[in-house]
């Protein structure tokens, strides 16, 4: 499995790409409301990095009750 | 003219030329007759049968009735209890008031103060707010409706189907008060235009203070179809595994949830193979986003609609195929289509009679603003047709008419005067679209002109070469002296785009 630290980091590389934003430091409390420039485009074009990065399928209810980015990091290990 | 291939009884001998379109409620209640045990609601919560349905619709009519003419407000999510809710204050002789539930808390609370309503249905976590707001209002939570008495019978109506607040330009909303004969005309529109057909599938993508969900609940619940909430935040994200998920076949939203469905890459023949119409409203929609919607589903219909919530959702509509909608195209704007029937469309005010602001006449207009006689009066005047007078809705967009199809240009308060030029900010808005750029806000910034444009992660702004490309199609005073680019244009609920958040971002950047 891969490990909580390096699912962060991937996840910091891919933020920073998106945001086009190289200052961005996530952390597993990390949520949406911490993070600037957020909005439904980003978060759609995360997602879609993820699936694509861990080749992973995610759905509705397991999304929708994420709470903040360590919450992301432990779904995707268990899909992954 | 008669419809007899609608499945409601109540459509068998309709002839909109000279009857009244049947009633909302009453539609509602035969077709939950001829339908008990379908669908009427269907997802990832499981379905909601017509007979279901009506029941709860009943319950919260028998809770309604308890005040004469009750006045509702509601701050629901979409699903059943918010469909329920708006059918039972109808059923119950009364009207609505819909608002987002995920509007924030101040702007729920100045609306309920406004409305000053009877009842407020909303979730427990919002009441307290809201009640505050709305003093004398009775708190009804949607829990407790399901174990409630039902009202029987057929009921009454009053002459007010639903009151929606729309966004003031003072900050104060405005609530458009709607009668129930133009929600009747819309309702017959809607299937004898054959948008929503008794087989379908239909989203319910819109929040429900967007009247467009209008189009989506009663829509389908009128005529025996499935309504489809797309409630879920990964579902909204993700609009079109929703669709294919739920084998969806009208789809209904503002033109920027196509953009979103590129965004994920989700615009594909495979998500999209169910749908035979995308419905789009709410915005200018525009060719790119056509071309995208095309290519993934060359065999779908789409439907560009028009309309101000003051004159009940849509009075125009344009329906393009992969093979015809070219035509309806002039540079990157999409004509909004002919008057759908009953309606007519007037251009006033022009330099001629092909260009002039849209004035709206006919039998879904608004009865006016609520407790706002004088906004009323400035927006709902009588203007002189070929000698007859008729009462019109003076729209505030600029159109025109361009080999016989209507094309949106403007908003007529979105002219500024800057070194003496009268400038439109959408037509150098639409020029920049034009050179590339789809999604852009343009306003004055202090004495310039400005431009803040969408400039997604992978694309170059090159501010010189679009003053260049600019210099070929708007006079130079009109080329803003200033751009700054943003990763995403600012929205606002409804997914259009938000003029002041626009301008903060902007100002934020270039002080």
């Amino acid at each position: 499995m891969i490990s909580q630290d390096d699912i962060l980091a991937q996840l910091t590389t891919t933020f920073r790409d998106i945001f086009r934003e190289t200052n961005i430091v996530l952390r597993p409390d990390s949520t949406p409301e911490t993070i600037a420039g957020w909005d439904s485009f980003k978060y759609v074009s995360v997602l879609v990095a993820i699936e694509a990065a861990y080749s992973i399928e995610l759905d509705g209810p397991e999304l929708d009750n994420l709470q903040n980015i360590g919450e992301l990091i432990a779904l995707i290990q268990s899909k992954s | 003219m008669v419809f007899s291939s609608l499945a409601c009884p109540l459509y068998r001998h309709y002839n909109p030329h000279v009857q009244p379109s049947p009633d909302a409620i009453d539609l509602f209640f035969a077709s939950a007759a001829l339908n008990a045990e379908k669908a009427a609601l269907s997802g990832i919560g499981g379905d909601i049968t017509y007979r279901a349905l009506e029941n709860l619709a009943r319950k919260y009519a028998a809770r309604f009735a308890a005040a004469d003419k009750p006045r509702v407000f509601l701050a629901l999510r979409r699903g059943h209890h918010a469909c329920a809710a708006m059918l039972g204050a109808g059923l119950a002789g009364g009207y609505y008031a819909p608002a987002n539930d995920a509007s924030p808390p101040k702007k729920l609370q100045r609306i309920a103060g406004e409305l000053q309503p009877d009842f407020i249905v909303a979730p427990p976590a919002l009441t307290a707010s809201l009640q505050e707001a709305a003093p004398g209002a009775t708190l009804i939570d949607p829990a407790d409706v399901e174990h409630g008495a039902k009202l029987q019978g057929p009921g009454q109506r009053h002459r007010i189907a639903y009151i929606i607040f729309t966004s003031g330009s003072t900050g104060i909303p405005k609530g458009v008060v709607i009668p129930r004969s133009a929600l009747n005309h819309y309702i017959a529109w809607i299937h004898t235009a054959g948008c929503i057909r008794p087989t379908d599938r239909v989203s319910h993508f819109n929040n429900l203070a967007f009247d467009v969900s209008v189009f989506d609940i009663f829509g389908t619940l009128c005529c025996g179809a499935t309504l489809i909430p797309i409630d879920g935040r990964f579902d909204r994200l993700m609009p079109a595994r929703a669709i294919a998920r739920e084998r969806i076949t009208v789809w209904t939203s503002v033109p920027t949830a196509i953009d979103l469905m590129q965004t994920g890459q989700q615009l594909t023949p495979e998500n999209l193979k169910t749908v035979r119409l995308f419905t789009l409203a709410g915005e200018p929609l525009l060719r790119p986003q056509l071309e995208a919607l095309f290519a993934a589903c060359p065999k779908t219909v789409v439907q560009n609609a028009y309309g101000p919530t003051e004159a009940t959702v849509t009075v125009s509509s344009m329906m393009m195929t992969a093979a015809n909608f070219t035509e309806a195209c002039e540079k990157s704007a999409v004509s909004i289509g002919p008057q759908i029937p009953g309606m007519r469309l007037h251009l006033h005010g022009g330099p001629h009679p092909d260009e002039g602001e849209l004035v709206i006449i006919g039998p879904q207009l608004a009865e006016g603003y609520w407790n706002d006689p004088e906004r009323t009066a400035a927006a709902f005047r009588p203007i002189e047709i070929d000698g007859q007078i008729h009462r019109g809705y003076f729209t505030g967009d600029w159109v025109e008419r361009i080999r016989g199809l209507i094309y949106f240009r403007e908003r007529i308060d979105h002219q500024v005067k800057i070194r003496g030029y009268r400038i439109e900010l959408d037509e150098v808005a639409a020029a920049i679209r034009a050179c590339g750029w789809p999604s852009v806000c343009v306003f004055k910034h202090n004495d310039d002109l400005a431009a803040l444009l969408e400039c997604p992660p992978g694309l170059t702004f090159d501010a010189a070469k679009l003053r260049e490309d600019l210099a070929h199609r708007i006079e130079p005073y009109a080329i803003p002296e200033k751009f700054h680019t943003t990763p995403r244009m600012p929205r606002n609920e409804n997914d259009k785009i938000d003029r002041a958040a626009a301008a903060e971002c902007f100002t934020k950047a270039q002080p």
